[in-house]
């Protein structure tokens, strides 16, 4: 086990090494620069030529843009490592950790609601149609599965906005202020995994039924709740962990469509900004971070299928 | 093979739907454009937010552009993205996959760790990344989702090969003198046709999903060219007094994506090799 | 003496995509308190559906179309699921064939062990506890008190076995099935669990029947035999004169092609041929493609199970030419 665990750590930390040397490098093939971009959007390029290679310089120096490359790279790493990294430069009155800590909040709220929901609704769907295989409701929730998997959450949110917003006039179309606000982005989130989730557990559920020991059980004089709810769900609900990572990874990709089309303030949001402003220290922090996020919760529920199958535990 | 896999596919009604779907959908997008009165960007001032009407059938936008031409333009640039970017896929997953597969050793290692790596990453972020740096486009945006999506297809191709490598007919070919090239383009491609078909198939609706989440973010095709993301960005602003700008685009994509999981459902079904 | 168990043309068949398997067509024998039989045959004759179907065990595709299995004044098929529930591990304990799968391997032994005393509300969960550390004792585990909160993956094939044996036996059956209870394990560790099946069913008192398709382990093990072929009982016997003389072609060809039972044998004379396609059998006796003595009659019908010594019955019509010792 701890083994294991010091072996994906290491794989983690090279993975992470890997994809901030690419983004540092790709950022830096860049053609166009924010510095550009910030001059044409303010009308400068007629300006003042002195004036304006001036501010260039300044705000070079300002964000380290002067040094030659290897160095930007060691310190732009070095700021991540000391949770240190400077101001962004779409928002430069702020720093990109104080983004972050005020964003990143929000998207996971977002995240592990949605999780919560799909989970919620996917697992009793998922043993229902394992139970009652081959009946309308295996079909019927199959059915739903594999739509649920083929249309992407910012579809699934049109036609809940549609509903909820224009047809009920229940709830409103964005924002994040009050709890209303976290329903629609929730569901959509939500609903996108209770597919898979219910799949997976209804091919875990069916596979598990099909055991030696679930025979055994029975043979005992289990009760339906005692061999199905007792031996059968409780085996195939470990493996059903391991479909949490890829769902979780999922849902934090699938945050940043939604809060940006329900104006939620959460690191998507700001994700989407800084790549459509070529906001580039914003844009590589955001990046690794989301990577090192979705990583930790892949080795997370690593982790917590080794604690939950006594074989590996105890190896 | 073939036989078997088209005898079993006829019978499945919902792959045979999407298929025919997906057939017309491909001809809507490809010849669709040629036969349509109006262009995407065609400005008509008098049909400015109208609903539909005889004169435009899925109704107008805020620029009285008509939403039928806009949205069968959004099914062209999807189809584009899509098949470019799956013809990316192929031969850096067929390539890689094979490389890794046939030569194993250091070779094998260092590429699945490299595969490992990308698979870790969400590719979401990475076509993002690309695109913010390559600029927007039709063509970058094929070529960063190109770029990203070979991982699955490599490591199938690496575990069909290493599993065909060592089947008698492979060995017999090498003792008769094959040359590698021989071997891997006669013995074992053939053998991974239907599993490439297979993740092929799902990769299509896969890669119009990415595309349009991009220009839902607006790092997607450049306006005016229309995009179901972006068209459904657009719609949305005005949700709750001209919702069909919304409900179009967005029926339209879903029943687009919905065609190709039926035919890929379909196909993989086909292809599967546990039943007969 | 009142019987304790009295099966009556039981019949299992399986539905399949193309076509119907019969695994089980219509088998009927009884037995006594605290009598033991065994079942032989070669796999796929329908020895083990046809026990499972007693338990209702049978998973669909299979269904039980036919038949009655008199236990205790009840029918056992005609049982609805809560009653049936309640015979299952209280009254007939079972040991399954592949003790590496049949436990289940994410739950300790311990809970496994009383898991059918709590459900038959037998015992408190502490009298439970007591009372499967005497039963892991009884069935030949070291240290029970400790191995009690191990997880089977712990534990050896045969000392699974042994809690297998002490799971059947928890709740003090009346009858002990046990499905090839040795076919997985080692060969030295199968005397071990053939000997503690022994002794627990005398010590118990429990009727047994052992299904199995190796006559040795039947000839050690039980009074009684019935032999199966192609879904039907073709002959049952008391063990002793079956072992002497067997009626049906198919015991003596069986008998022969199994090492050292009863006398010393040189030589082992497989069956020719393979038991048959159950989804399409051979008409008549499906035994005659094998059988050296079949004739055309043998193609034409079906012969019936009749008795032809007092307690001893066989199905073949060739019975006079099979009564000598000429195939014992």
């Amino acid at each position: 086990m701890l083994r294991f665990l010091a072996k994906r750590l290491g794989f983690m930390l090279i993975a992470l090494i890997f994809v901030s040397l690419l983004t540092f490098t790709l950022m830096h093939m860049a053609p166009g620069s924010f510095l550009d971009a910030k001059r044409i959007s303010s009308g400068d390029v007629s300006g003042d030529e002195q004036a304006s290679i001036d501010v260039i310089a300044e705000m070079e120096k300002r964000y380290g843009l002067d040094q030659p490359l290897w160095k930007q790279y060691l310190m732009y790493m070095e700021g991540m490592v000391a949770w240190n990294m400077g101001p962004s430069f779409q928002f430069p009155q702020m720093s990109i950790e104080e983004i972050i800590a005020r964003a990143f909040p929000v998207s996971v709220t977002l995240a592990v609601l949605s999780v919560a929901l799909s989970v919620v609704i996917a697992v009793p769907l998922g043993i229902l149609a394992a139970v009652r295989q081959n009946t309308w409701w295996d079909y019927g929730a199959m059915f739903l599965s594999m739509i649920g998997n083929s249309i992407p959450a910012y579809v699934l949110a049109v036609f809940l906005m549609l509903l909820f917003s224009l047809k009920l006039h229940w709830l409103p179309t964005a924002g994040w202020t009050e709890p209303k606000h976290v329903i629609m982005p929730v569901l959509a989130l939500g609903l996108g995994s209770v597919g898979g989730i219910a799949r997976y557990m209804r091919t875990s559920l069916v596979e598990a039924l099909r055991q030696d020991y679930i025979a055994a059980a029975w043979a005992k004089g289990g009760t339906f709740n005692k061999v199905v709810l007792g031996h059968a769900l409780r085996n195939s609900l470990i493996p059903l962990v391991t479909v949490l990572g890829p769902q979780l990874a999922r849902l934090m990709v699938g945050t940043v469509f939604i809060e940006s089309m329900f104006r939620i303030p959460g690191l998507g949001q700001y994700f989407t900004l800084a790549a459509n402003t070529r906001d580039f220290p914003l844009l590589m922090t955001s990046t690794v971070f989301f990577a090192f996020v979705i990583m930790g919760m892949n080795l997370i529920v690593d982790i917590a299928y080794g604690f939950l199958d006594p074989r590996i535990r105890f190896e | 093979m073939w036989v078997r896999a088209w005898n079993k596919f006829k019978r499945n009604k919902l792959a045979v739907f999407g298929a025919v779907f997906v057939t017309l959908l491909m001809l809507t997008a490809f010849v669709g454009p040629y036969l349509l009165p109006y262009g995407y960007d065609q400005i008509d001032y008098t049909a400015v937010y109208q609903g539909p009407s005889v004169k435009h059938i899925f109704g107008a936008d805020e620029l009285g552009r008509d939403l039928f031409s806009r949205l069968v333009y959004s099914l062209r640039t999807a189809m584009i993205v899509a098949f470019g970017s799956e013809a990316i896929t192929l031969v850096a997953g067929v390539a890689i996959g094979a490389i890794a597969g046939y030569i194993g050793g250091r070779t094998d290692n260092l590429l699945m760790r490299f595969t490992d790596i990308m698979f870790a990453f969400p590719s979401f972020l990475f076509n993002v990344m690309l695109i913010a740096v390559m600029g927007r486009g039709l063509f970058t945006i094929f070529v960063a989702i190109g770029l990203t999506s070979w991982v699955g297809l490599a490591r199938l191709v690496r575990a069909e090969v290493l599993k065909i490598k060592s089947r008698e007919y492979v060995e017999a070919g090498h003792a008769m003198g094959a040359s590698n090239w021989d071997i891997v383009t006669r013995y074992i491609l053939p053998n991974v046709t239907g599993p490439i078909i297979v993740t092929m198939s799902f990769g299509v609706p896969g890669a119009m999903m990415t595309e349009s989440a991009l220009s839902l973010i607006g790092m997607g095709v450049a306006p005016p060219a229309p995009s179901f993301g972006a068209l459904i960005t657009a719609g949305q602003r005005f949700v709750l007094s001209y919702p069909h700008m919304l409900l179009w685009p967005a029926l339209v994509f879903a029943f687009t994506l919905l065609s190709f999981t039926w035919l890929g459902d379909g196909l993989r079904d086909a292809f599967d090799p546990r039943d007969n | 003496m009142t019987k304790l168990l009295e099966v009556k043309d039981l019949k299992t068949y399986f539905q399949r995509p193309d076509g119907v398997v019969k695994a089980v067509d219509g088998i009927s024998y009884s037995l006594e308190p605290g009598e033991t039989m065994a079942i032989v045959g070669e796999s796929g004759s329908g020895k083990s559906v046809s026990v499972k179907s007693l338990m209702r065990l049978i998973r669909p595709p299979g269904r039980i179309v036919n038949g009655q299995a008199l236990f205790g004044g009840r029918d056992l098929l005609a049982l609805s699921s809560r009653e049936i529930q309640k015979v299952r591990g209280r009254e007939i304990g079972m040991v399954f064939q592949d003790p590496m799968s049949s436990l289940n391997p994410t739950l300790t032994i311990g809970r496994q062990i009383m898991e059918p005393m709590l459900w038959h509300g037998l015992h408190s969960r502490k009298d439970a506890r007591t009372r499967a550390i005497e039963l892991l004792e009884l069935v030949g585990i070291p240290s029970p008190e400790q191995r009690l909160s191990e997880y089977p993956f712990q534990f050896s094939g045969g000392m699974r076995q042994r809690v297998m044996i002490a799971m059947a036996i928890a709740c003090k059956p009346k009858l002990l099935i046990a499905d090839e209870p040795t076919t997985a394990l080692d060969v030295t560790v199968q005397a071990q669990i053939l000997d503690l099946l022994r002794n627990m069913q005398k010590e118990l008192g429990m009727a047994t029947i052992l299904i199995t398709h190796d006559f040795g382990v039947a000839a050690e093990f039980s009074q009684r035999v019935a032999v199966m072929y192609a879904g039907r009982i073709v002959e049952t016997s008391p063990m002793r004169p079956f072992l002497k003389q067997q009626h049906h072609p198919y015991s003596s060809g069986l008998l022969r092609s199994t090492p050292e039972v009863g006398r010393a044998k040189t030589t082992l004379e497989p069956i020719p041929g393979s038991p048959p396609n159950m989804m399409d059998p051979p008409p008549g006796c499906p035994f005659h493609p094998r059988c050296p003595l079949a004739d055309e009659s043998c193609k034409a019908s079906l012969p019936p199970l009749v008795e032809v010594e007092p307690e001893r019955m066989a199905a073949c019509l060739k019975l006079n030419q099979t009564g000598g010792k000429a195939h014992g």
